[in-house]
């Protein structure tokens, strides 16, 4: 990077908030420890902060979801920030969101930790959003909806990555054609506890993919800056119930083995 | 292409063929639509020109079945005797408006024969997202925007008019959600229908050429909320409303459209209005017969980006005139808005004063936007802080130079619900610790350092 253009910004450098100088924010969730990097908000939408800990156990905390009255979350941070380049014209945001997601499971064997339960339960949770939004436009359209208005959201297991993150989890994007590609990261810290971190980008009054900025590289890099930044230390009890889950993985394959 | 002759060109756009003598002036929109199956719909020939000039194959394609339509569509509205009185409706289909009215009987001088009269076609001069209904939707404490595609008609219980915000999305899952859960006790995390309301229509120069363009840009969005407004009474829908910030003068803008029209389905409530003028508002809705919220308006003690609507005298009255349900909140406004003017006095006598520690800019710079914000540096800023507190509470002074600002903890505008004690505690948690330090999160948030 030029001087001139360190002073004044680039376009296809565009500046979000530096994550490395940020300060932190740490909550004690029922012992597990969740830490993160909190720089300071751009956007102009609403701030959310939770207390520095809470009774993950307490159902009254939580807001019970449409989807099913098992399943409640409830809010643990928001942020959002703009990205700008020349002059410090803003060419888009990150609005950013994380919560605590409980279910409370009828079946004793169900486990967050376990991959197949935690995808199978995610494919259903985009379904009843994304999905059922996809329908009814479809319907609309009398069956032809254009291709703009429709959601592109995981619909199998393959769409669901392993996330490189030190406390496990996947993650997957969701988008409109010419839309900011939302990413949500879900790492679970019990077998009925998982955090979800939310990030959606938009541009501002810019296509996503002119090649008049780098917004999109700039949001991707930044999230996954932005995630490595976070730490996640499980509870005695939720890396009892990993351990668990990891050992019934493990006899599992082994079964399948010798049979 | 220039030189061609009318008709040859309506015949190229898809139009049928002209209709009766060229004082008319309307053909046949296309030969689905001579009145065999439902109504006549036609279309001033002059338009067809236009419609050439500027519609695109793919946007001809989408424009052309929505008009022929208008043939059962718009027989759910009203239709008027007169031609000449008639009233305009619009029908949108993204950034494309077609006015048209319909025409019942033969009856007297005119020589228009029953029908949709295709009268007015505009195009948005705006860029991205358009105006128009948005629908929003709860998993139960995420909101979703179900799409990018906006709509003519409202269709959820509750809708709001966004003000201030950075874009569509930001609108309509962070900052209009909790105004309205805030005013609607009933409301219990529903679907609601955003209307749109572009900011570029109220930001100075940058996008517009002429300030022409940004009226008409206006228009076409007021046309929208208004025509939905109509419909949704129509079909007997009540529709409980939030009006943010300058949501207000768009509201007007449709209000003044409806000339008086019955409208007693629609409950509304204004926070933070700002250029719409709620002096002429109020009585536009007491003429159509629309449900005012019992608490009528709010705007937080430090809000002054609406500060004609906060001064003036004359709201009291109005809203007194809603009858004896609403005197509680008259009494209230009338209160508000004498504390109000009485400080804006002050803030202007003392203000030259103030100009000279550099903070006078800052205080005003809400109420007088076009005085530049530049005069504001840290250092000034840091010593003007001691010297003005005898002026007013530093609080107060802190607050309202955060009109500006686009951290929704510090601006006042943002928060209508909040007491003067609860902002002072939102803007002190944002900034971490002392009040001093909060007033310089301010003017650096102002400065954009």
């Amino acid at each position: 990077m030029s001087l001139l253009s360190k002073i004044i910004g680039d376009n296809h450098q565009l500046k979000g908030p530096d994550i490395g100088k940020a300060p932190s924010y740490t909550i004690d969730l029922s012992r597990t420890k969740l830490t993160i990097p909190v720089p300071a908000k751009t956007l102009m939408i609403p701030t959310v902060k939770q207390q520095a800990s809470l009774d993950i156990t307490n159902s009254v905390l939580y807001k019970k979801w449409n989807m099913d009255s098992r399943t409640m979350s409830v809010d643990i941070h928001g942020n959002g920030w703009e990205f700008k380049g020349k002059f410090g014209r803003s060419f888009g945001y990150i609005m950013f969101d994380v919560r605590l997601i409980k279910i409370e499971q009828e079946v004793s064997s169900f486990s967050f930790f376990d991959v197949n339960n935690l995808k199978e339960w995610l494919l259903h949770y985009v379904d009843s959003i994304w999905g059922k939004f996809n329908r009814e436009t479809t319907e609309e359209y009398a069956d032809a909806p254009p291709k703009k208005h429709l959601w592109t959201y995981p619909t199998s297991k393959e769409h669901l990555m392993k996330s490189n993150h030190h406390a496990g989890g996947v993650y997957y994007f969701v988008s409109l054609p010419g839309d900011g590609i939302k990413s949500h990261h879900w790492v679970p810290i019990g077998s009925q506890y998982l955090l979800k971190f939310d990030f959606v980008p938009n541009p501002l009054d810019c296509d996503l993919y002119s090649p008049e900025h780098n917004f999109p590289s700039a949001t991707e890099q930044f999230i996954k800056v932005f995630m490595q930044n976070v730490s996640i230390t499980l509870s005695p009890d939720g890396l009892a119930q990993k351990k668990a889950a990891e050992q019934k993985l493990l006899s599992s394959k082994e079964n399948l083995e010798s049979s | 292409m220039g030189s061609m002759l009318i008709n040859q060109r309506a015949a190229q756009s898809g139009f049928s063929k002209i209709l009766g003598s060229e004082e008319t002036q309307f053909i046949f929109l296309s030969d689905n639509t001579k009145g065999i199956c439902g109504r006549s719909v036609y279309i001033n020939a002059n338009l067809s020109h236009e419609f050439s000039k500027r519609l695109t194959k793919d946007t001809a394609h989408r424009i052309f079945p929505k008009l022929e339509q208008l043939r059962a569509t718009a027989g759910g509205l009203q239709a008027y005797s007169s031609f000449e009185s008639s009233f305009e409706h619009f029908t949108t289909i993204e950034n494309v408006q077609i006015g048209y009215k319909i025409f019942q009987n033969i009856s007297g001088s005119s020589s228009k024969k029953p029908g949709v009269y295709i009268t007015s076609i505009d195009f948005s001069k705006l860029d991205g997202k358009q105006p128009g209904f948005y629908k929003v939707v709860s998993d139960g404490d995420n909101w979703n925007l179900k799409s990018r595609d906006s709509k003519e008609r409202i269709e959820s219980r509750f809708a709001a008019i966004n003000g201030l915000a950075k874009d569509l999305e930001a609108a309509a899952t962070k900052i209009m959600p909790t105004m309205l859960e805030k005013t609607y006790s009933d409301f219990n995390n529903q679907d609601f229908n955003l209307f749109y309301n572009p900011q570029p229509l109220y930001s100075r120069g940058v996008k517009w050429k002429t300030p022409d363009q940004k009226q008409q840009s206006k228009q076409f969005a007021a046309n929208i909320l208004s025509e939905a407004m109509l419909r949704a009474q129509h079909r007997g829908k009540e529709v409980s409303w939030v009006v943010h910030g300058n949501g207000a003068q768009v509201f007007q803008n449709a209000m003044q459209r409806l000339q008086g029209k019955k409208l007693d389905k629609h409950k509304v409530m204004f926070l933070g209005p700002a250029v719409g003028d709620m002096e002429k508002i109020l009585p536009m809705m007491r003429q159509s017969e629309m449900q005012l919220h019992t608490d009528v308006m709010k705007t937080q003690k430090d809000d002054w980006v609406g500060w004609k609507n906060k001064t003036n005298k004359n709201i009291a009255q109005e809203v007194a005139k809603f009858g004896e349900n609403f005197s509680d909140a008259a009494a209230s406004i009338k209160y508000d808005s004498k504390l109000a003017f009485d400080t804006l006095y002050k803030i202007k006598t003392n203000s030259a004063f103030n100009v000279g520690l550099g903070l006078g800019a800052l205080a005003i710079a809400p109420v007088f936007p076009e005085i530049a914000m530049g005069a504001a540096a840290l250092g000034s800023a840091k010593l003007a802080w001691g010297a003005s507190t005898f002026v007013r509470s530093a609080e107060n002074m802190r607050n309202i130079a955060a009109n500006t600002v686009s951290d929704s903890a510090l601006n006042p505008h943002l928060n209508p619900y909040k007491t003067p004690g609860q902002m002072n505690q939102s803007i002190e948690n944002a900034s971490g610790e002392s009040t001093a330090k909060s007033f310089v999160t301010i003017v650096r948030a102002m400065i954009g350092k």
